[in-house]
C-alpha cells in the first residue's frame, strides 16, 4: 500500500527534511570534533541557521517558501559529510555542479546537490583554480562518476580515487589542459586555433 | 555433454553504436559477452555534445531561452521552462497565473506526446511494429494540437520570458478536448495490449528487474524510478509553475521491471488526459506576460527542477548582475538513468539490451548537450554569424 500524497504537506515536509539534515550534520561535527570551518564570503548570504557557514544563498523555483541550504565544506571534510547524509538515508544526489569563478577571484566551486521532496541541499567546496584537487565521492555514491567526468573535461579538476577520468563528452582529440568551462576559454578563439 | 568454459582471460566484446544503437540517436556502447550474456558494459556519450552550456554564457537571457529549448526535440518546452521559472525568480517577477496554467497545458500535451513517441519506439524495439505504427499515427493527434496551439510541431517557443506566447482560445479548447477523448481510449487499449499480448510480455515482463534500494542507489530518476517503487515526482513534491493549483497525482508501480516502466508511462497518461481538462475547464483569467521584463538580472543563484516527461530536470543558473548568465548547469533525467542501463544489462541476454536501453527512454541530444554541421560549401565547422546568415538566406528563399 502506497502512501497518500498530499500538495498541501509539500512545505512542511521540506521543513521537516531541512531540519533533519541540521540534526545529521550536528551529530557529524560532534563525531569529528574538528574546528568548524571558517565562514567565507558568499554571494547573496544572509539569515544563517544553526550553523555559521549555512546559508540560504542560492534560490530555488517553485511554489511556496524556499527550502535551501547551502552549506560550505572544506574539502578534507567532503567524504564525511556526504557519508553523514548517506547514512542518515538523506534526499540522492541530483548533480554535481563546476563553477569557475574567474581568474580574479582564483578559485574554482564545486557544488553538490542532494534534494530530498521540495527541499535542496548543496554542499559548496572551494579550491585554488591553479591546483584545483578534491576527493572522489563515487566510493560513497558510484553514480556520481558521470558527473566527475564532467568535471574533470569540463574544468580541469583533478579528482582523486575517481574510477573513470576518460572524456564523456568531449571528443577522443580534444587538446589537453583545454578545458571549455575554464573562463578564459572561448569559442572563437578555439575556432581559430583548429 | 559437459560444457566447456569460455577462456578466462580474453572477453569478447559487442560493440552497439554510435550509429543507431537500437534507436535514431548517437551513442556507443560495449557489451562483454560470455555467450549470450552480458558480463560487462561501458558507454561513450557525446556524439551531440554541442557545447549549449558554454554557448549561454556568450548569449544574453532572451537569446539563451531559445538555445536551451533547442536542448532536446522531444522535451523542448520542459527545458524552456525550467530555464524561464529560474531567470524569472532571479529578477523577482511574478508571472500571470494565467501564463503559468498554459505553460502547464503545453506541458502536459508534450508530455503526452513524449510518452506516446516513446511506447511506439519501445513497441518497435520489441519486435511489435503494429504497435508502434498504430501508436505513432495517434500521437499525431497531439502533434496537430501542438501545431495548432503554438504554430510548431517541435520547439513550440511557448514561453517568453515572464509568461507565455499566446492564449488558448475556445476553438482550440474544442479541438484539444476532442483530441484528449479519442487519445483516452487508444490508451486505454494499449495498457490492455501492454499488460496482456502474451508475445509482447515475454519481452517485458520480469526482464531488467531494478529493485527500490537499487534504483535509490544508482539515482535514478522520473518514470524509470517510479516503475521500481520510488516515490519522487517534482511536479508532486515541489510544486512549479500552476502544479499547486492543478495538483498531480503520482504514478508508482512496485515490479521494477519493464513491463511496469509501460504501466507507469501508460498510466501517467491518463493523469495528463485529466490534468489538461481540468486545465482548460478552469483556466485562470488574466495576463498572458508580465509588462516589463528587466535586461539585467541582478546578481544571485537559482536551482529550478521540473519534471520532463524522462524525469527530473534540473537547471543551476548564476548570475553576475549582467545581460548574460555568468553559469548556466543543465542536468537531464538519461544522464542519471544511464548508468541504471549499464549496470542492469549485466547477468541479461545481449538481445534484452536494445529494450533495457529503451525502457529509460534515453535522448542523448539532452544527454550531450554539445555543433557541428556539414554543410555542402567549405569545411564541416561554421561560425555563429555564418550559421545566423545560413537560416536568414533558408527562410527568405522560402517566402
Amino acid at each position: 500500500m502506497l502512501p497518500e500524497f498530499d500538495n498541501k504537506s509539500g512545505q512542511s515536509q521540506a521543513e521537516q527534511a531541512l531540519s533533519r539534515v541540521e540534526q545529521l550534520l550536528e551529530t557529524w561535527r560532534e563525531k569529528l570534533n574538528k574546528p568548524q570551518p571558517s565562514e567565507r564570503t558568499l554571494v547573496g548570504g544572509e539569515n544563517p541557521l544553526i550553523f555559521p557557514y549555512a546559508k540560504r544563498r542560492i534560490m530555488l523555483t517553485g511554489n511556496g517558501r524556499p527550502d535551501v541550504l547551502d552549506i560550505s565544506v572544506h574539502p578534507d571534510e567532503l567524504l564525511e559529510v556526504v557519508q553523514t547524509l548517506l547514512d542518515g538515508d538523506w534526499g540522492y544526489l541530483i548533480t554535481i555542479t563546476g563553477l569557475d569563478l574567474g581568474p580574479e577571484a582564483g578559485e574554482i566551486e564545486i557544488l553538490y546537490h542532494f534534494a530530498e521532496g521540495a527541499a535542496v541541499v548543496t554542499l559548496s567546496v572551494r579550491v585554488e583554480r591553479e591546483t584545483a584537487v578534491i576527493p572522489s565521492i563515487c566510493p560513497i555514491i558510484p553514480s556520481a562518476s558521470f558527473f566527475e567526468r564532467e568535471l574533470v573535461e569540463m574544468l580541469g579538476i583533478t579528482i582523486l580515487n575517481t574510477p573513470n577520468t576518460d572524456h564523456l563528452f568531449l571528443p577522443d582529440d580534444w587538446p589537453a589542459d583545454t578545458y571549455p568551462l575554464r573562463k578564459e576559454f572561448n569559442t572563437e578563439n578555439q575556432q581559430a586555433a583548429n | 555433454m559437459t560444457t566447456i568454459p569460455m577462456p578466462t582471460k580474453e572477453k569478447f566484446i559487442v560493440p552497439i553504436g554510435p550509429q543507431h544503437p537500437a534507436l535514431k540517436e548517437p551513442g556507443h556502447f560495449e557489451f562483454a559477452v560470455d555467450g549470450e550474456i552480458v558480463t560487462d558494459a561501458t558507454v561513450r556519450l557525446g556524439y551531440v555534445h554541442r557545447g549549449i552550456e558554454k554557448a549561454a554564457e556568450a548569449r544574453n537571457w532572451t537569446q539563451n531561452l531559445y538555445l536551451v529549448e533547442r536542448i532536446c526535440g522531444i522535451c523542448s518546452h520542459i527545458h524552456a521552462l525550467t530555464y524561464s521559472l529560474g531567470v524569472e525568480k532571479l529578477a523577482e517577477v511574478e508571472v500571470p497565473r494565467r501564463a503559468q496554467a498554459i505553460r502547464v497545458l503545453v506541458a502536459e500535451l508534450e508530455r503526452v506526446h513524449s510518452h506516446l513517441l516513446w511506447f511506439g519506439v519501445a513497441a518497435h524495439e520489441a519486435g511489435f511494429d503494429t504497435l508502434f505504427m498504430y501508436s505513432w499515427r495517434d500521437r499525431e493527434t497531439i502533434m496537430d494540437i501542438l501545431e495548432a496551439l503554438t504554430g510548431n510541431r517541435v520547439n513550440y517557443s511557448a514561453n517568453v520570458l515572464g509568461g507565455v506566447k499566446f492564449d488558448v482560445s475556445p476553438e482550440q479548447c474544442k479541438v484539444i478536448l476532442t483530441g484528449i477523448d479519442f487519445l483516452e481510449e487508444r490508451t486505454r487499449h494499449y495498457l490492455n495490449v501492454a499488460t496482456s499480448d502474451s508475445m509482447f510480455l515475454q519481452r517485458t515482463r520480469g526482464i531488467g528487474i531494478t529493485r527500490l534500494r537499487d534504483a535509490q542507489r544508482l539515482g535514478i530518476v522520473g518514470p524509470t524510478a517510479r516503475a521500481s517503487g520510488v516515490i519522487r515526482d517534482v511536479r508532486v513534491d515541489a510544486p512549479y509553475a500552476a502544479y499547486d493549483e492543478f495538483p498531480v497525482q503520482m504514478v508508482v508501480e512496485t515490479a521494477g521491471d519493464l513491463e511496469a516502466r509501460f504501466v507507469v508511462r501508460l498510466k501517467e497518461l491518463f493523469e495528463s488526459f485529466r490534468l489538461i481538462r481540468e486545465i482548460l475547464a478552469n483556466l485562470p483569467a488574466g495576463d498572458l506576460q508580465v509588462k516589463r521584463f528587466p535586461r539585467k538580472i541582478k546578481a544571485g543563484e537559482v536551482i529550478s527542477r521540473v519534471e520532463a516527461p524522462r524525469g527530473e530536470v534540473f537547471y543551476y543558473i548564476r548570475s553576475t548582475g549582467g545581460e548574460q548568465p555568468d553559469r548556466l548547469k543543465v542536468r537531464t533525467p538519461t544522464l542519471c538513468n544511464m548508468a541504471s542501463v549499464l549496470s542492469l544489462s549485466i547477468g541479461h541476454h545481449l538481445a534484452d539490451v536494445p529494450m533495457l536501453l529503451v525502457g529509460i527512454d534515453p535522448c542523448f541530444s539532452c544527454n550531450d548537450r554539445g555543433v557541428t554541421i556539414s554543410g555542402n560549401e567549405g569545411n564541416g565547422r561554421w561560425t555563429w554569424e555564418r550559421l545566423r546568415q545560413f537560416g536568414i538566406d533558408y527562410y527568405a528563399r522560402k517566402v
